[in-house]
């Protein structure tokens, strides 16, 4: 499994702005640690099983997305960020969704109006394509 | 001539039913002894002859002088009933006694004065307490239906062959089951609506036509048929007898394939009752808007239907057997040669010459039958050193090195059959030449056909054995038993195997050795589309790519793989979770000590064995036991098949993804922007993204 990083999260914001154009003046108000805290609970790892906590893919990448949006570590784009970050972890590991733009706005439209966990990964798993087997 | 019942000849009617009965008796008794059903409680076998010939003398004494319709001796009424019940439709010892002598208890009184009457005591003392009660309950069936004597007559007829038929089709279900086929309720259904549509209707011959209908599904049963083609047996005459609304409904009431199959036979009936030329004959079973394997599969039911009809043809006035005959060499014969169908030419064709030219027959088979009784000590004799032959292998060579468990060689079931009334070869010029038949000769006849049918369960490839073996030995024939093997060829791309042998009086034996499965396809030709068999019977592929071998399991399933296949793609044909836990493989062994890496490569016609414990031996897979799982990454290099490497792949990612911390690793950042830009497209398309320029974009990618 390919984990990613909390860098790299950052990096996803970053990229972000620059397409939207946006510049950035400094990246002083985005708040490191919470970004940090929400990797390692989405990574964290049971010691007495030796397992991960969130056992399936999809959990590990719902939750991420999940806390990004709770937590908002971003002055703005939390949700835009969260996503990017979900999806790129999975296809990190393989995983690509086939998505059309109605899915994304309603998914979008959904974490704004306060999604929980479960929901998201339901969203995910019942994506074409993906049948549920990760 | 013709050989007609003649009824006055009685003695020769009794020996003929106390013969067919005899036979009845051992056949039902060996059906239920494979049933496991309620043992026989005394030996029937010895008594049974006396009971009949006791009733046979009552008999005729009781109904003495009494005559039926146009003077003909009731007895000689009764005495029919009996001969069709026993020659025709498997009767018993029961029932042939309750035919001659049910009537005396529905109201008919001893005429003659003197005669030793029939009580209910003298029934049970001599007949026992079954017959007994069948007796009486025919005599009471009979009495409450009717009270004119003619009229119940016919039901007591009636009522016995409903008794038969409902064995008959007992019989069919068995065999069905034999077949390890389900039999679902189509058949049931299809049976009550042959018997609701056929009551009341007689064959020329005497007997119930729904027995015709049994006949049919019984010799489709016999060839592995599932359940749809045998209702459509028992239905392939009863079209006529439906209105319009039940003909439509018949998809529903029995099942839509049957329907399918009854529409095909109706229309390969139309076009056989239709003169043809000879180029409308080859596409005949070119049916309109049917698929060819339907077609087949009326054709099979044609055939078993026309075969029977053949058999009962002696009953047919006049020239009419005559044109029938005639009907079938020019019209079926061909079509059934041309698919292969063995068993139904030899039979049809014999039949038939016994109508076209009688006198041909009957001099083929006396003197086929003497020369039979001749060499009868030959016969025998080879008979005997073909088993000691085949224990003798066992022994010597394979025993050792097999696991006492197996049945030695897989010869589970052993079945020599002779073929004696049947000449196949050359039937044809020796009835066409009509000046003098020219004697038969053992060079262009064959003897005697000995058939030794292995069965494929739990063993590896006993064809092959079996044929290395007879190489081994027939180099040391010869000098020692007088046996000399003149020709060996092979069927069925390469699986039934054919010996011809010769011993030192020139007599010669034609032995088959082949799997059951493919001695049926032997003898019923192309088997297809029938349910589960269909996996085991499946055509040879005539053109067999060099892209693909066949293997087999030691149940004889065939797999198809691609060239280069090892025993991991083996293993994950046959379920995802044997592949996993495949510890190693037994290719065309049996012994543990062959066993194979898994990752061994198969080749064509090979045997095999996938074994998932170090102490496993074959047949000893049971599904409850719990296998580790011993698939590694490696195993990804050896898998040819596509099955085999998705279920692997699938496997490995599930297993990293659950329980495996130790698995991980940071995706690096070249990777992470490369997926990152491919995400950010996707959420540009949604507008959720509105790019500046393209040259950022460009530049990171670089």
């Amino acid at each position: 499994m390919n984990k990613i990083t909390a860098d790299q999260i950052l990096d996803t914001y970053e990229e972000i702005q620059r397409q939207r154009g946006v510049a950035l003046l400094s990246t002083g108000n985005i708040d490191r640690k919470k970004i940090k805290d929400a990797i390692a609970d989405v990574f964290s790892v049971d010691e007495k099983r030796k397992k991960y906590r969130h056992t399936r893919l999809s959990d590990m990448a719902s939750r991420l997305c999940f806390l990004l949006v709770e937590k908002a570590p971003f002055p703005d784009c939390n949700r835009l960020t969260a996503m990017a970050a979900m999806f790129t972890l999975l296809e990190v590991n393989n995983i690509r969704l086939t998505l059309s733009a109605e899915d994304v706005n309603h998914l979008y439209r959904g974490l704004g109006e306060g999604m929980e966990q479960w929901e998201i990964k339901d969203w995910l798993r019942s994506r074409p394509g993906t049948s549920g087997t990760f | 001539m013709k050989n007609f019942i003649t009824w006055e000849n009685k003695d020769r009617i009794l020996a003929q039913i106390l013969q067919k009965t005899a036979i009845n008796e051992k056949k039902y008794r060996r059906n239920e002894e494979d049933g496991k059903s309620a043992p026989e409680e005394i030996d029937r076998g010895s008594k049974q002859s006396e009971w009949m010939q006791k009733a046979f003398i009552q008999a005729e004494r009781l109904y003495q002088g009494i005559t039926f319709g146009s003077k003909v001796p009731y007895f000689h009424v009764r005495l029919r009933t009996a001969y069709l019940l026993s020659e025709e439709m498997n009767g018993l010892t029961e029932e042939i006694i309750c035919a001659l002598l049910a009537p005396v208890f529905a109201g008919m009184k001893p005429p003659t004065p003197g005669v030793e009457t029939v009580s209910g005591e003298s029934l049970r003392q001599y007949y026992g307490k079954e017959t007994c009660l069948l007796i009486q309950a025919a005599a009471r069936q009979t009495e409450r239906m009717s009270p004119r004597p003619k009229e119940r007559d016919a039901m007591l007829d009636e009522y016995l062959f409903g008794l038969a038929c409902e064995r008959c089709f007992r019989e069919v279900k068995r065999k069905m089951r034999g077949n390890n086929l389900i039999i679902e309720p189509s058949v049931e259904e299809a049976y009550r609506i042959a018997s609701d549509k056929y009551r009341g209707h007689r064959r020329l011959s005497g007997d119930p036509v729904l027995f015709h209908a049994l006949y049919v599904a019984d010799r489709m049963a016999d060839l592995g048929a599932d359940s749809d083609a045998v209702a459509a047996a028992l239905l392939h005459d009863v079209l006529p007898f439906l209105t319009d609304r039940e003909r439509e409904d018949l998809d529903v009431s029995v099942s839509p394939a049957a329907a399918r199959y009854l529409r095909a036979v109706a229309e390969l009936d139309r076009r056989f009752a239709q003169t043809l030329v000879k180029e409308e004959q080859e596409s005949i079973l070119s049916l309109p808007q049917t698929d060819p394997d339907d077609a087949i599969i009326a054709l099979y039911i044609q055939a078993a239907s026309r075969l029977h009809n053949l058999i009962t043809a002696k009953y047919l006035s006049g020239t009419e057997y005559f044109r029938m005959a005639d009907h079938t060499e020019t019209h079926y014969l061909p079509l059934l040669q041309k698919h292969g169908m063995r068993y139904f030419t030899a039979l049809i064709e014999s039949a038939c010459l016994q109508y076209s030219d009688p006198e041909g027959a009957s001099f083929i088979g006396e003197s086929y039958a003497r020369l039979i009784h001749q060499n009868r000590r030959e016969i025998l004799f080879f008979e005997a050193f073909l088993k000691k032959w085949i224990a003798s292998f066992n022994n010597a060579t394979f025993a050792r090195r097999m696991d006492d468990k197996f049945r030695p060689f897989g010869v589970t079931y052993q079945h020599t059959q002779y073929q004696i009334s049947q000449i196949k070869a050359n039937l044809r010029s020796l009835c066409s030449s009509q000046s003098g038949l020219p004697p038969i000769n053992k060079a262009n006849t064959p003897l005697t056909r000995t058939y030794v049918i292995l069965d494929a369960s739990g063993v590896g490839s006993p064809v092959e054995y079996f044929l290395r073996a007879a190489l081994c030995a027939y180099r040391g024939l010869g000098s020692d038993t007088g046996y000399l093997l003149l020709d060996m060829k092979a069927e069925l791309s390469g699986r039934v195997h054919t010996f011809l042998w010769e011993d030192a009086y020139k007599n010669r034996f034609e032995t088959f050795i082949a799997l059951r499965a493919d001695y049926k396809q032997y003898l019923y030709g192309s088997l297809v589309n029938f349910g589960m068999r269909e996996k085991q019977i499946s055509l040879p592929s005539v053109d067999s790519s060099e892209e693909q071998i066949t293997v087999y399991t030691p149940r004889g399933d065939k797999i198809r793989l691609p060239v280069g296949a090892t025993g991991i793609d083996v293993a994950f044909a046959l379920r995802a979770e044997i592949g996993l836990s495949a510890f190693d493989i037994l290719i065309n062994s049996q012994d543990p000590a062959f066993a194979r890496d898994i990752t061994t490569t198969l080749h064509d016609g090979d045997f095999f064995y996938v074994r998932r414990h170090p102490q496993e031996t074959v047949g000893d897979r049971s599904a409850k036991r719990e296998y580790p799982v011993r698939a590694r990454l490696e195993w990804l290099r050896h898998v040819k098949t596509t099955t085999a490497r998705d279920q692997l792949i699938q496997y490995f990612s599930q297993r990293f993804q659950e329980d495996s911390p130790e698995f991980e690793t940071v995706a690096d950042d070249k990777t992470y922007r490369a997926c990152l830009y491919d995400v950010l497209k996707i959420l540009d398309q949604s507008h959720l993204v509105i790019p500046q320029s393209g040259g950022n974009r460009k530049e990171a990618a670089e």
